[in-house]
């Protein structure tokens, strides 16, 4: 089976998402050109995106203002190789190295308009999760470096075929439930939303996960005093090929709390909750019927012929010099 | 029944295997310059290259230059070392009013690519013509050998050229296979010509060499990915790190610094090339090549020192330049030389001599084994020479001369007359009016220091009076002591003596004369000490 990353170059259901989703909000900012930072970015198809959008700049062979992270040297090779030029600063390995005391180098390009957290896997998993660690750094980053508003985009697996590594570790989904529970129970305006849309059913699987992962995000924003300014949910699923694959696109507008509140938190597993009802926005979603999934099998027909040609321009040049492609062997 | 393709043996003459199998391991570099200039000869105006970084697994180098025919490619590869490609041949630039001329010798890019990986696909096409080729090449007799604790590349068949036979030396021998098919194109794409070379299976010791993996076998050594985002952060990095980069560090851009000076690349966007600038005319030069380098995404460009300035750098001291002068009759060379009391990074310490635009070997501080010492002044220079007609001196790997040609050796004594009659001499009389002048003010403040320590009223100074006057000469409050006197010419060694003999005269303890005469008899003693001894 192609990697990830292969399939998502070309995927002209995740260039519906980055159409639907990542473009509206982006353009919520009213900000050209953007400061952007993308993780963990092989395919690069994002930068050539936003650039083909006019929103980001392209100047002496730099995407200015775009700071891109990878995980390893191969993930190196395959993001320039899909660029016109560089980056304006690229690193290999995990973004919480890079943000520590010592390192400057990039802690110095906050603050971001927008910033794409794109796992190829679960947001937590079996382990302590590094890339939580990465967005509480990445959130408190942008609060210190005054920003006020910027756009977070994020990516995670949520299969529920999941095997050993893959799929949230119970105890995370265990948090998300209590968590879910508390706001009710605390937070007037939620507890409406959520009991006028599941007071006859259950919440599925998937709008669970959805409810509980935004208000996670929402309690990390909260600690720094952002506040969910607006949101949206979709599904992206695999299933051409087994196992299937479902990856879980968030997109946030995030703003500061101009006027002052008093903290509203519970102490909660040894750390905080913290109550805001901004996440409600994600209850008028699922009310609204605007969360939906592109599925491989349903979509992904009817989509390559809309994006097909868009995404072979996109992808197809890069900084290489631009040669024809053979019809044939001749006889 | 279709043809699907065909196999052909790539073979070499033995003499050429011979020679280029000694030092076989040149640097990437230098073999990634070989594919270079073989682009600069088929007319390209630009050339990318992916090399990999930084893993070097890959490398593909494309071009736009005139291409081949299949036809053509399979003549080359039977005749390696006998290529109807000469070296000075001059050819008319596509859509240009400027003529190229030939760097390359032999057709020996192959050798080159061979060097750098185990297999390369080359796809090709010329211009009007609907069809192209692509050649699958293996380099199987190109190996790789642990000999003796050092990796070196063996060629299958070395017992043979090791033979003094003379008739094996005139054989072609085989290096490797190639698989040739037909490609065919749009209609639309009839007036386009590329090559493309997919350099696939890098060598293992190319890799490591590239990615500084050799290194980590050395616990205090470690290579660090740096990332450049255009490339002037790169030579920025490359000055900053020179030192550690002379250790092997940083390997990767070292080879982009290396690419960035042998090729016939643009300038960097810097006063000093501007228009009525002494080094415009260079500019001109390099642009007449019409060529761009594309390596990894980063527009490469000549490394000018210039661009090194720091702020708190003085600038130049000196600019040499010379316009088409005739070294050799009808061969002309351009050049300049800019001195400077720093010059960094060191390796642009020197001279660089360009053939076509494309250098031949690296930065040379022994100024093409200039026979005159010159101590430090030597590090202060740093320029390049522009040179037409040796492309026939150059040797095989061009990166040296045959330094017996004759046309080598009348551009050699050209360079060497300019540096000993009119460079160093006239930095060297800069120097020591400086230095004159230095002293001369030295010496000024130190008699305005005494005077006010001491209140005195009187004040001395150094000026020339002429030679009919005196050593001291006092008018009023005023002792000035006669630079053009024999004994009045200011030295750092004698200063503080001129000084003491200055103020006894001025408290009159001293007649004027009499230390004159004092001060003569010194001299003469000290001479006939010398020549005694």
């Amino acid at each position: 089976m192609p990697e990830i990353d292969d399939l998502m170059i070309k995927c002209p259901l995740k260039q519906d998402f980055r159409e639907k989703f990542w473009l509206p909000y982006v353009e919520k900012l009213a900000k050209k050109p953007i400061n952007y930072l993308t993780l963990y970015c092989p395919p690069a198809m994002d930068v050539r995106y936003f650039y083909d959008k006019g929103l980001i700049e392209f100047r002496d062979g730099v995407y200015q203002g775009v700071v891109g992270v990878t995980w390893n040297e191969k993930g190196y090779v395959k993001t320039l190789n899909n660029l016109e030029g560089r980056l304006e600063k690229f690193k290999i390995g995990k973004i919480n190295d890079f943000l520590r005391e010592k390192d400057k180098e990039l802690s110095d390009k906050f603050p971001f308009d927008v910033i794409n957290l794109d796992y190829c896997n679960h947001l937590v998993q079996n382990y302590v999760s590094d890339n939580l660690e990465d967005i509480e750094r990445v959130v408190s980053l942008q609060k210190d470096r005054n920003c006020n508003q910027f756009v977070l985009f994020i990516t995670t697996r949520t299969d529920k075929n999941a095997k050993n590594k893959c799929g949230f570790p119970p105890n995370f989904i265990k948090m998300l439930e209590q968590r879910i529970e508390l706001n009710i129970s605390k937070v007037p305006s939620f507890k409406v939303k959520y009991n006028s849309l599941f007071n006859s059913r259950k919440p599925s699987s998937d709008e669970f996960l959805v409810i509980g992962i935004v208000k996670f995000i929402s309690n990390i924003l909260a600690e720094k005093e952002y506040f969910i300014k607006d949101c949206s949910a979709g599904w992206l699923v695999r299933n051409n090929n087994k196992p299937e694959i479902e990856l879980l696109h968030l997109a946030f507008l995030v703003s500061l709390k101009t006027t002052y509140r008093k903290k509203c938190f519970y102490e909660y597993g040894g750390g905080r909750v913290y109550l805001e009802s901004s996440a409600v926005r994600i209850l008028d979603q699922i009310i609204d019927k605007k969360i939906y999934a592109l599925t491989e099998k349903d979509d992904k027909a009817k989509l390559e012929r809309i994006y097909g040609t868009y995404l072979t321009r996109l992808k197809e040049t890069n900084f290489e010099l631009s040669i024809p492609s053979p019809l044939e062997q001749s006889s | 029944m279709i043809k699907k393709g065909e196999e052909h043996t790539i073979e070499v003459s033995a003499r050429l295997l011979r020679h280029i199998s000694r030092g076989i391991y040149r640097t990437p570099a230098g073999a990634l310059k070989e594919l270079v200039s073989n682009a600069y000869d088929a007319g390209a105006s630009k050339i990318t290259i992916n090399s990999g970084y930084p893993l070097f697994e890959k490398i593909v180098i494309k071009d736009n230059g005139s291409g081949m025919s299949k036809e053509v490619f399979i003549s080359i590869i039977k005749r390696i070392g006998l290529s109807d490609k000469i070296a000075g041949t001059e050819f008319i630039m596509p859509d240009s009013r400027g003529k190229r001329v030939m760097v390359g010798h032999y057709g020996i890019g192959l050798l080159a690519i061979g060097q750098l990986c185990k297999k390369v696909v080359i796809t090709s096409k010329t211009e009007k013509s609907i069809e192209g080729f692509e050649a699958t090449i293996d380099f199987e007799q190109f190996e790789v050998e642990n000999i003796g604790g050092i990796k070196r590349s063996k060629i299958k068949d070395e017992k043979l050229l090791e033979q003094k036979d003379k008739s094996i030396h005139d054989q072609k021998l085989p290096i490797g296979k190639c698989f040739i098919k037909k490609l065919k194109y749009d209609t639309k794409h009839r007036n386009e010509c590329f090559t493309k070379l997919d350099l696939m299976e890098v060598r293992d010791v190319v890799q490591k060499k590239l990615s500084g993996g050799r290194l980590k076998e050395y616990q205090d050594l470690s290579s660090e990915h740096k990332y450049s985002a255009n490339f002037k952060d790169m030579l920025t990095l490359f000055r900053d790190q020179e030192a550690l980069i002379r250790r092997g560090q940083y390997p990767y851009e070292k080879l982009c610094w290396e690419l960035a000076t042998y090729c016939p690349l643009r300038y960097p966007e810097v006063k000093i090339y501007e228009a009525g600038q002494p080094l415009n005319f260079f500019k001109k030069l390099a642009e007449g090549h019409k060529f761009t380098l594309i390596l990894d995404g980063m527009e490469i460009y000549k490394p000018n020192e210039s661009i090194f300035l720091d702020k708190k750098d003085s600038g130049w001291k000196d600019v040499f330049v010379w316009k088409e002068e005739e070294y050799s009759k009808g061969k002309k060379v351009s050049g300049y030389l800019i001195f400077k009391q720093k010059i960094r990074p060191k390796c642009m310490q020197g001279v660089l001599v360009r053939v076509s635009g494309i250098a031949v070997g690296m930065y040379d501080l022994t100024y093409l084994e200039y026979p005159y010492h010159e101590a430090t002044k030597l590090e202060q220079l740093t320029g390049e020479l522009f040179v037409e007609g040796l492309s026939g001196a150059m040797n095989i790997d061009r990166n040296s001369f045959n330094e017996t040609d004759d046309s080598y050796l009348d551009f050699v004594k050209w360079f060497h007359e300019k540096l000993h009659s009119e460079v160093f001499p006239k930095i060297k009389k800069e120097m020591q009016q400086k230095r004159s002048k230095s002293i001369i003010k030295l010496f000024d403040d130190l008699t305005v220091a005494f005077c006010r320590t001491l209140h005195k009223k009187y004040k001395i100074s150094a000026r020339p009076l002429g030679k009919n006057l005196g050593l001291f000469h006092k008018q009023n409050k005023m002792l000035q002591i006669n630079t053009n006197h024999p004994e009045g010419k200011i030295k750092k060694a004698t200063m503080e003596k001129l000084f003491l003999a200055a103020v006894l005269v001025a408290n009159n303890l001293v007649e004027a004369e009499t230390m004159e005469r004092i001060l003569i008899e010194i001299s003469k003693s000290k001479e006939e000490l010398k020549s005694n001894a």
